[in-house]
């Protein structure tokens, strides 16, 4: 049962990392000619799509994997593993990020199909909430990834949190620095 | 079932659902601090949470259909502010039941 | 733990889940301008029955089971807070979901599509139904905090 779970839960990472990394990679290009077209905008929903799948497969064979360390009543020295809850509040962050993004910025693109992003009214007013998001969303994922693939490397949680912050920080002031240049660019 | 009635169920279960909410609260802390309370509960539904469980949802269910049959004209404006009462009755309601164990835990 | 509270554990936590992820379906559902009021109303209705199913699973568990088997454990070990904080505060946090879910259900079945005329009931029950998520959440993680600390 644990190897099954396991799999499944690989499969779920493949999913989530791959869907947000596809994801990203499309807006980037879709923004090369300075406005979201119609057919980016579907392949954009599409990945959005495969991400919230391949987290729901990783939610749920997480959670079985943590019913059955209970069952077996390993206790806290297994089930209070550091590096296993920083990568439960990965998920909670990639949660509640993604449904900021299905707040603000699916709609902001869904409305500026095909209009320049100099013109594009909703982009340019949710520019720091469409970066913001994104950065926290892919560097979310890789660290979920990471944490999984090495346990946290036997790290207190209180600094493997610090890194995660850290990480998800500079992130988000590179995206956002890299919109403004955008936008700035698209503008004139 | 015409619009105004639609309304008015909505809004009647609304305001149940906040009754019920601020009771889940007040129940929770006051079995804590007054043992007669909880005894009541557990003499009368064999577990303490299970008496707050069937009364709550009592309140739910039955309260809604009370409030209903209260003459009283529905306006679906009100409906937000009933809608955004419940919310902040839940998030009240869930920091003060923490609030309260994490204090009970510390001062014991 | 026999095979009777062990189904009931599992089907607490599956079922329990399942509902975050139908109010989560809820939740971005109301996002839509239009919302899809269809979807609504199957995927309020599914949340709200889950978490009812859920409650009794978890509810007989823990009033047969863990007060006598599990709690002891808890006490005696290093993380007696799990027991003293968490589980008492989840269950009582957890009645206010399907209570929440009941009223995101009903007012999206009766509202329909005045849901999408009137966008301040709109963003009210969007909010309603982020608390539901948001509570279902802390639920779940309150309640690995607690299974971690049984030995």
């Amino acid at each position: 049962m644990y190897e099954i779970l396991v799999t499944i839960h690989i499969i779920g990472v493949a999913l989530g990392v791959g869907g947000a990394t596809v994801s990203d990679l499309l807006f980037f290009k879709s923004a090369k000619d300075g406005k979201i077209e119609e057919y980016e905008f579907g392949f954009m929903k599409i990945a959005s799509k495969i991400v919230w799948a391949g987290f729901a497969v990783l939610v749920f064979s997480g959670v079985s994997l943590f019913i059955l360390a209970r069952l077996k009543l390993l206790g806290p020295r297994v089930m209070y593993n550091p590096g296993i809850w920083a990568h439960i509040i990965a998920a909670a962050v990639i949660l509640f990020n993604g449904l900021a993004m299905h707040w603000k910025v699916f709609p902001a693109f869904e409305a500026s199909l095909g209009i320049p992003f100099g013109k594009a009214e909703q982009i340019l007013k949710n520019r720091k909430i469409i970066f913001t998001t994104g950065a926290i969303s892919i560097t979310s994922w890789y660290f979920a990834l990471v944490l999984g693939a090495t346990r946290g490397f036997g790290l207190p949680l209180s600094w493997i949190l610090a890194a995660y912050v850290f990480a998800v920080v500079c992130a988000v002031i590179v995206a956002n620095v890299i919109g403004k240049f955008l936008m700035n660019k698209f503008k004139q | 079932m015409e619009t105004d009635k639609k309304i008015k169920l909505v809004c009647s279960f609304t305001r149940s659902a906040i009754i019920a909410v601020v009771f889940v609260a007040a129940a929770t802390i006051l079995a804590e601090l007054y043992a007669p309370f909880k005894d009541f509960l557990k003499n009368n539904f064999y577990h303490h949470w299970v008496g707050k469980s069937v009364i709550s949802f009592a309140i739910f269910a039955a309260g809604g259909v009370l409030c209903y049959l209260i003459p009283h004209k529905p306006e679906i404006k009100r409906l937000a502010i009933c809608f955004w009462i419940l919310s902040i009755s839940a998030v009240l309601g869930t920091l003060a039941v923490f609030g309260f164990f994490v204090y009970e835990y510390v001062s014991h | 733990m026999g095979i009777l509270f062990q189904n009931l554990l599992i089907g607490h936590i599956l079922l329990g889940l399942t509902g975050i992820v139908f109010s989560t379906l809820v939740l971005v559902g109301f996002f839509k301008k239009p919302a899809n009021v269809k979807f609504l109303k199957i995927t309020s209705l599914s949340a709200f029955l889950l978490y009812l199913a859920s409650w009794v699973a978890g509810g007989y568990y823990y009033v047969e089971y863990y007060g006598g088997k599990v709690k002891p454990l808890i006490k005696a070990g290093p993380y007696p807070f799990a027991h003293g904080i968490f589980m008492e505060a989840k269950e009582h946090i957890f009645l206010f979901i399907p209570i929440l879910a009941g009223v995101v259900f009903l007012a999206t079945c009766l509202l329909g599509d005045k849901i999408n005329q009137e966008p301040k009931v709109k963003n009210a029950l969007t909010v309603l139904a982020f608390i539901v998520v948001f509570l279902g959440v802390l639920i779940t993680a309150l309640g690995m905090l607690i299974s971690g600390a049984a030995k």
